[in-house]
């Protein structure tokens, strides 16, 4: 009868301890996913930043514009790597840098405005942009393109100072999160050009 | 037969714990994650606060013409900004403050009929005089745009006056629900975002920042103690660069 309410009872706290068990992990998971989210935002972010500061010292955005190596634009930024197929820094399959152009330009393509040819021109993992500081295992890329409303109808020359860069950053598991910012360049008579972002969109 | 007294003493306590501790935990992981909902929300629709337009003579970030985040008469945070990829263009003539129709030149050309105004959605019209509102479209067309009747808008405006299809949403706390609320300004729509949320306060720490601070309370259980959760938000467009 002893061993009996005993066994029963053990079992009855191996139930209760597995469940809480449960709870507390699928609990560690919803936090972490969230994290991780939080944090490709921010890197996205950090994409955008860094391809704002790159074009600030770049004399002529047109030349930004041109063809160099595939995709990737005639002068690109720091983090660019002649390679279009890259090992992620978390493992798994190569990025395939050829076709993610590709879907960024099918994505960007809304019929107005001037045609626009998207441009690689910041990718490369992100403990690169920051290599004192441990981050994330994240990969960040920035195309840039002509602005749509600029009116000269050549996608490969800006003529009115403003560009749109799309900025990603992703990260294990397909998961990714998307900035895209309008940039404006103005040089007053005189003085030194000025590079201002114009507009900030984080897509959902 | 004190030995299995004890033991099954010492067992009981550890179901009867037990048992507590599965009722409460899913009601605090409830609550946690409404609060993540609520928070990811909030924070994605106010990263795109004041998003203006991307090209024309009122290019640039709306703080430069007003202020796109502010608080609601009914205690709330209205937010404003200009949808990506949205048709952005300007008034060609001017607009009084009761016109229901506007003639508009558009910022890029649309030859296609998938670009440009559409109906049944939200035109944000400013100037740079401050001046701002919102009109519902009715019927667009790709010279003018017909807006839906409502009150007379807070300005007129001249020709010139930027126009662009955007958002604006006010999130509040209905106390009678506990609801953590997305209204649409252009229809009046309501729509949850979270349950169980019994207050939000808003302030400015400082220039550019905004924080809000939920109050969540549990469903059920009264032992669950309450979640406050602030979010400290610092939106890209409202920031000075």
């Amino acid at each position: 009868m002893a061993v009996l309410s005993v066994i029963l009872a053990t079992t009855l706290l191996m139930g209760l301890g597995v469940s809480i068990v449960l709870l507390g992990t699928s609990e560690a998971v919803l936090a972490a996913h969230d994290r991780a989210s939080r944090a490709l935002r921010e890197a996205s972010m950090a994409a955008v930043h860094l391809t704002v500061a790159d074009l600030r010292r770049q004399p002529s955005w047109s030349a930004v514009l041109g063809a160099g190596v595939g995709p990737i634009s005639a002068q690109p930024g720091r983090l660019t790597e002649a390679s279009l197929t890259l090992v992620p820094p978390w493992g798994g399959p190569p990025l395939d840098l050829r076709q993610s152009t590709v879907d960024v330009q099918a994505a960007a393509d809304t019929g107005s405005g001037d045609p626009q040819v998207w441009r690689l021109y910041e990718c490369g993992p992100l403990s690169r942009v920051v290599p004192a500081v441990s981050v994330p295992p994240l990969f960040v890329a920035a195309w840039v393109a002509d602005d749509p409303a600029d009116g000269d109808g050549d996608p490969l020359t800006d003529s009115n100072g403003i560009l749109a860069v799309y900025a990603e950053a992703l990260g294990p598991a397909n998961s990714r999160a998307v900035t895209a910012v309008s940039i404006r360049k103005t040089a007053p008579p005189g003085e030194a050009a000025e590079v201002r972002i114009l507009t900030v969109r984080p897509r959902p | 037969m004190a030995i299995m007294t004890t033991t099954a003493g010492a067992l009981l306590s550890l179901v009867v714990a037990g048992q507590s501790i599965a009722r409460l935990q899913p009601e605090a992981a409830d609550l946690q994650q409404r609060a993540r909902v609520a928070t990811h929300v909030l924070a994605t629709e106010l990263s795109r606060a004041g998003a203006g337009s991307d090209a024309g003579p009122l290019a640039g970030p709306l703080s430069a013409r007003f202020s796109p985040v502010a608080a609601s008469a009914d205690g709330g945070l209205t937010i404003w900004y200009v949808s990506e990829g949205a048709a952005q263009g300007t008034l060609t003539a001017a607009l009084p403050a009761d016109a229901i129709a506007a003639s508009i030149a558009l910022d890029a050309a649309c030859a296609g009929g998938s670009c440009g105004f559409a109906a049944d959605t939200t035109a944000l019209i400013f100037d740079n005089s401050g001046c701002h509102d919102l009109a519902r479209i009715d019927a667009a067309a790709p010279g003018g745009l017909v807006f839906a009747a409502s009150p007379a808008r807070s300005c007129s405006y001249a020709a010139g006056a930027a126009i662009a299809q955007g958002e604006v949403r006010t999130f509040r706390v209905d106390p009678a629900s506990r609801q953590l609320l997305r209204r649409d300004e252009a229809t009046g729509i309501s729509v949850p975002v979270s349950d169980n949320v019994a207050a939000m306060a808003i302030d400015y720490p400082a220039p550019g920042r905004i924080r809000v601070t939920l109050r969540f309370v549990p469903a059920l259980l009264r032992q669950v103690p309450d979640l406050v959760v602030s979010l400290d938000a610092r939106p890209p467009n409202l920031q000075e660069r």
